[in-house]
């Protein structure tokens, strides 16, 4: 292969990767806001507070990396539950949510500036080297070199993604909230309890930014304002791929990023995070016209 | 003892009193027919019943407890079950999957597997059996109506609310209804049936109560509640009524 072949291939294997760690964090972002109404800005700061923690734990306390999970999962869990019950007993609608979140978005970014301070904070010194050193792919990718937080990525997505599209279709939970989602007066009548539902629903999400920040904590430097960055990713994809469904949402994101990539390789970088939106705004325009269903699909996907 | 038990249950809408205090009583295994102008209060009775909103004043007592404040799942893990005036089914199920719904929900929670089997067998009882995979846009009225009914069957209730399921059929469906209500009711269920054709509901009704402007009318044996003057005035006081 030429070292151009190369340096394409390279940058849409790096990006498709890139690609899952952003499908992970829009999991609980499309699931809320297409399923529960809650569109959840604070899920990506929550997914940077995970990082922050496994951060912490493994520099500080000295876990193993993976073994942070035990910790952050569950609490990070609770913590969701216990914001989802607030935002059912103050009976939050879609535009309020997106107005609450957006505001705890802010605050998230100062109280991690505040524990954690504003410089950047790597965990790469203390890894172990199988989670550092490049790997190549087998033939006939074998000048593909990627890193294993990368990996870990891609397997922290389909086991997530593909473990939420299951359990949406074939489980009690995902049965009651699909009947919650589209008509909640009947689904209580049947017998469906729509506080507890929502509750766990929302658990789940947050569990899975747990997940994601302990992959981004182990995939690059942490700084504060990342999810800054990360949140038109997030947000795009989840419209893209249809509000409610995982696997869309991370189709989406690799898609968005393998372009976004590609253009930093022959373009300006400095365009790079434009496409996301204009790939939006595409949708937008052109969404209407091919479904007739207009902008009120926003409000979340049957 | 009683199944049911309403006392004195009041709801205001705004100004307007849907209920003033209504009493009605309901015995196991017993068909029970709730008739009235249109207005007159039946349906909002049905939702008070069933939790699907607050009353203002009075009680509803099921089999002994108090259910005036608890949450319409929570009466549906009881045994209460409803129909709905205009058919609700959830678009995006089948209708193998509306009715499999009320079971993995309902007073069993049965497993989702062996709740499409129930729904399954209760759909062929209802001969709606080929219709069991059908997006519920493929139904017609008689069809959704009759979904309605499985549906609210497979909660295993023991009260069942039935609000005019049998309206806008032809002659041939109201009798095929009529017999499935009398059906359910053998089986051991109690059934409370809201009916705006007085005949159809008198027929198989083994007592009958009449609202008018939200309030108790009369109650008692059919035959003599619909012969009482205070019923035929309600009724000729109606223009859309049809007591024949
Ligand atoms: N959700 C509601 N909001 C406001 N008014 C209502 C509501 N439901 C019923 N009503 C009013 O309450 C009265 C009784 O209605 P309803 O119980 O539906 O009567 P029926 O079923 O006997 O025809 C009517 O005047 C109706 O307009
Ligand atoms: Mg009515």
């Amino acid at each position: 292969m030429s070292p151009m072949q190369v340096a394409v291939l390279q940058t849409i294997v790096s990006g498709a990767l890139l690609g899952t760690l952003f499908g992970t964090i829009a999991l609980g972002v499309t699931v809320k806001w297409g399923l529960l109404g809650i569109a959840d800005f604070f899920h990506v700061s929550l997914t940077l507070f995970g990082a922050y923690v496994t951060y912490s734990l493994v520099s500080v306390a000295g876990l193993h990396p993976l073994a942070t999970l035990l910790v952050t999962v569950p609490s990070f869990f609770l913590l969701g539950m216990a914001l989802q019950w607030i935002f059912v007993r103050l009976e939050v609608k879609l535009f309020t949510s997106l107005l609450v979140t957006f505001g705890l978005f802010v605050v998230a970014e100062s109280v991690i500036t505040l524990l954690w301070s504003a410089d950047t904070l790597t965990l790469r010194p203390v890894l172990p080297e199988w989670l550092t050193a490049p790997v190549a792919l087998p033939w006939p990718l074998q000048q593909v070199r990627v890193l294993p937080p990368d990996l870990l990525a891609l397997v922290a997505a389909i086991v997530l993604i593909g473990t939420t599209t299951w359990a949406l279709r074939a489980t009690r939970l995902g049965r009651g909230l699909h009947a919650m989602h589209q008509d909640p007066g009947i689904a209580e009548v049947f017998g469906v309890r729509l506080t507890r539902t929502a509750v766990l629903v929302a658990g789940f999400a947050a569990g899975t930014a747990a997940v994601a920040g302990m992959v981004v904590a182990l995939k690059m430097p942490l700084s504060p304002h990342l999810p800054l960055h990360w949140l038109g990713v997030v947000v795009v994809s989840s419209l893209l791929g249809g509000l409610g469904r995982p696997l869309g949402a991370l189709i989406a994101a690799v898609f968005l990023m393998i372009v976004q990539n590609l253009w930093a390789l022959f373009y300006s970088p400095s365009w790079a995070p434009v496409i996301a939106f204009s790939f939006l705004l595409l949708y937008l325009v052109l969404q209407p016209l091919l479904t007739g269903r207009g902008l009120r699909s926003l409000g979340g996907a049957a | 003892m009683s199944l049911l038990r309403c006392e004195g249950v009041t709801k205001y809408f705004g100004g307007l009193r849907a209920l003033d205090g209504v009493d009605l009583v309901v015995d196991p295994g017993e068909i029970v027919g709730l008739v009235g102008p249109n207005g007159s209060g039946k349906t909002t009775l049905m939702n008070a019943i069933s939790g699907t909103f607050g009353i203002n004043a009075g009680r509803v007592e099921f089999d002994g407890t108090d259910v005036t404040g608890m949450r319409p799942h929570q009466r549906a893990h009881l045994g209460i079950a409803r129909t709905f005036q205009i058919p609700k089914p959830l678009p995006s199920l089948s209708v193998i999957d509306n009715v499999a719904l009320a079971y993995t929900f309902g007073r069993d929670q049965v497993p989702m597997g062996r709740a499409r089997q129930l729904a399954g067998d209760l759909l062929a009882e209802l001969e709606l059996a080929g219709k069991a995979l059908a997006p519920v846009a493929h139904l017609n009225l008689h069809e959704r109506k009759l979904l309605g009914i499985a549906r609210a069957l497979g909660l295993e209730p023991r009260l069942l609310l039935l609000d005019e399921v049998l309206a806008g059929l032809n002659p041939t469906e109201v009798d095929l209804g009529l017999a499935m209500i009398t059906a359910v009711r053998d089986r051991g269920v109690a059934v409370i049936y809201i009916e705006h054709n007085v005949k159809a509901v008198t027929s198989i009704s083994d007592r009958l109560y009449v609202l008018n402007r939200g309030t108790n009318l009369v109650d008692g044996n059919p035959r003599d509640v619909v012969a009482d003057e205070r019923v035929v005035a309600a009724y000729l006081g109606d223009a859309h009524a049809d007591p024949a």
